[in-house]
């Protein structure tokens, strides 16, 4: 433990402070954004826009080299591709008289096979599973940066938007009723979305990014009477999954995002198990 | 709130409404006018069309054929002088939110990107004092029985401030001791707004309505006035076949005594 605080100190470990920092400004957006998600039951709607980033990645990684674009970089490919995937799934969601759940499917896998297809074809060797599972190791002072302005966003307009947001996850017709534009808010919620996924694609990767949403936030809901609540809960444990996880990989030298990944589950199903414990002992 | 509408405009006309689920017909050649501060129940057998004349009436469904004006206007612009309770909230118990909360939703419509205001607070209080459960309203609405959860969303209805007040199936989770009471709020609410009360249970609602409507593809008007509740019941045993019986009636509805 003390040694993974020197290391946070240390001027040649600065990619391990980059990424404490990244998870840590990530948290709060995870939190008031999962909440939302797994109160709307629409995780399976974000984990296709987390699939279709490689999609943008993979196209901006190909489009740097063959092009020299250089300004195109992997994170702006991964903003375009999110907030492209969660408008083009909100409208199909919204409108599509296909299973919804199938056209979903079929996203999800395209947008992933694009990037792969991409990233093969890009000169020179990119290892496609630093992208799928997270490397701390390529988090840039930039990055954070690009992370620190998507994260103000993020909050604001989820914190804004918090009553009208509340009462269309709750009863979206009655929400209509009321005169609000639920399907502008649908699209909205899925677009923020976009953005949290793409806070947290560098540290943990697009495979299990969604695992920092609906963890914590299904772990908060077992103690949380509020929406404020269960935000603040996800908040926390956030951010305790993020710092004990680097920490964990550090000091046993695993990689970090499976272990962040891990630590968040390992929480959820002590909760749930220890509910279940509960109620039989009753 | 707003200017007050003229008692001569009606708060709900159908004129020759027809509507079809695809090939379905649901409902044919719907007429009917509802004065403002009328209290009309409706009843009829499932399927029959009672939930969607309502859903017409706010606007979630276009008729192919007819009109509906709702105070004069179209059902989507009346919206927000509608306070409607569902019959099947689409809730998810595991959704935290309080009572306060829900009731508030009412309020939804005008807070823009904001918080609600005090005035909001307490126009939400006042609507859950008026059904007697102010005492829940920072309760999780999950702890909360199926009769105190109908009550909230009769409040959070309320809490729209409205002119008309749409009830689907009221009583479909509550007990009979609790019915009662239930009525006579709903009597109160009577003095003071329109109200559409969707009900399986007419012996009840004709205590509290001047018309019945019985809703099966087509709309019959029965007026109450000269009824009590007994007799109906005891005439027809239950709404089934309250609307089987053949008769022909105006707009403005018949007597029984004619079929009789």
């Amino acid at each position: 433990m003390l040694t993974y605080f020197s290391a946070l100190t240390d001027p040649n470990m600065v990619f391990l402070r980059y990424a404490l920092f990244a998870g840590l400004l990530a948290a709060p957006a995870f939190g008031i954004i999962g909440t939302y998600v797994v109160a709307r039951r629409m995780t399976y709607l974000a984990g296709a826009i987390a699939h279709c980033v490689l999609g943008g990645i993979g196209a901006a990684l190909y489009c740097q080299a063959r092009y020299e674009l250089t300004w195109l970089t992997p994170m702006l490919g991964a903003i375009v591709a999110a907030i492209g995937a969660a408008l083009l799934i909100g409208l199909i969601s919204l409108r599509s008289r296909e299973r919804v759940d199938s056209v979903i499917g079929a996203i999800w896998v395209l947008g992933m096979a694009t990037g792969i297809i991409f990233i093969a074809k890009t000169p020179g060797y990119i290892d496609p599973m630093s992208y799928l599972f997270g490397n701390i190791l390529m988090i840039t002072g930039g990055d954070l940066l690009t992370i620190a302005v998507l994260d103000v966003i993020v909050i604001g307009l989820g914190l804004l938007s918090y009553n009208r947001m509340i009462a269309v996850c709750f009863d979206e017709e009655f929400a209509r009723l009321r005169g609000i534009r639920t399907e502008l808010y649908t699209l909205l919620l899925l677009c923020l979305t976009a953005l949290t996924i793409v806070l947290m694609v560098r540290v943990v990767g697009i495979v299990m990014v969604i695992a920092l949403f609906t963890l914590p936030a299904a772990t908060a809901s077992h103690f949380s009477t509020r929406i404020w609540q269960m935000m603040l809960f996800a908040t926390l444990l956030g951010m305790i999954s993020v710092a004990g996880g680097l920490s964990l990989s550090y000091g046993l030298d695993l990689p970090s995002g499976p272990t962040i990944v891990m630590l968040a589950g390992f929480f959820y199903l002590t909760v749930i198990i220890g509910k279940g414990l509960k109620n039989r002992l009753r | 709130m707003q200017s007050p509408v003229p008692l001569q405009i009606p708060a709900v006309q159908c004129e020759q409404v027809s509507f079809s689920y695809g090939e379905i017909p649901i409902l044919t050649d719907v007429s009917f006018s509802i004065q403002k501060l009328d209290a009309v129940a409706l009843v009829g057998p499932n399927g029959g069309g009672k939930s969607t004349l309502l859903k017409l009436i706010l606007g979630l469904l276009t008729p192919q054929t007819g009109t509906i004006k709702v105070l004069g206007v179209s059902p989507q612009q009346a919206r927000k002088k509608i306070g409607y309770m569902p019959q099947h909230l689409q809730y998810d118990p595991s959704f935290p939110v309080s009572v306060m909360d829900v009731v508030l939703m009412g309020r939804a419509g005008s807070i823009g990107l904001g918080r609600y205001s005090a005035e909001d607070r307490r126009i939400a209080m006042q609507a859950m004092a008026e059904l007697a459960v102010d005492g829940l309203a920072s309760r999780p609405f999950n702890s909360l029985s199926g009769g105190q959860r109908q009550r909230i969303l009769i409040a959070r209805a309320l809490a729209c401030e409205p002119e008309i007040l749409l009830l689907d199936e009221p009583t479909a989770n509550v007990d009979p001791g609790v019915e009662l009471q239930f009525f006579e709020i709903l009597k109160e609410l009577a003095n003071r707004v329109t109200v559409l009360t969707v009900s399986h249970d007419l012996g009840f609602v004709s205590q509290m309505v001047s018309r019945v409507f019985c809703v099966n593809r087509q709309v019959k008007i029965h007026p109450t006035s000269e009824l009590t509740g007994e007799i109906i019941h005891e005439m027809y045993g239950g709404d089934v076949r309250m609307v089987r019986h053949d008769h022909c009636c105006s707009e403005q509805g018949h007597s029984h005594a004619d079929i009789l």
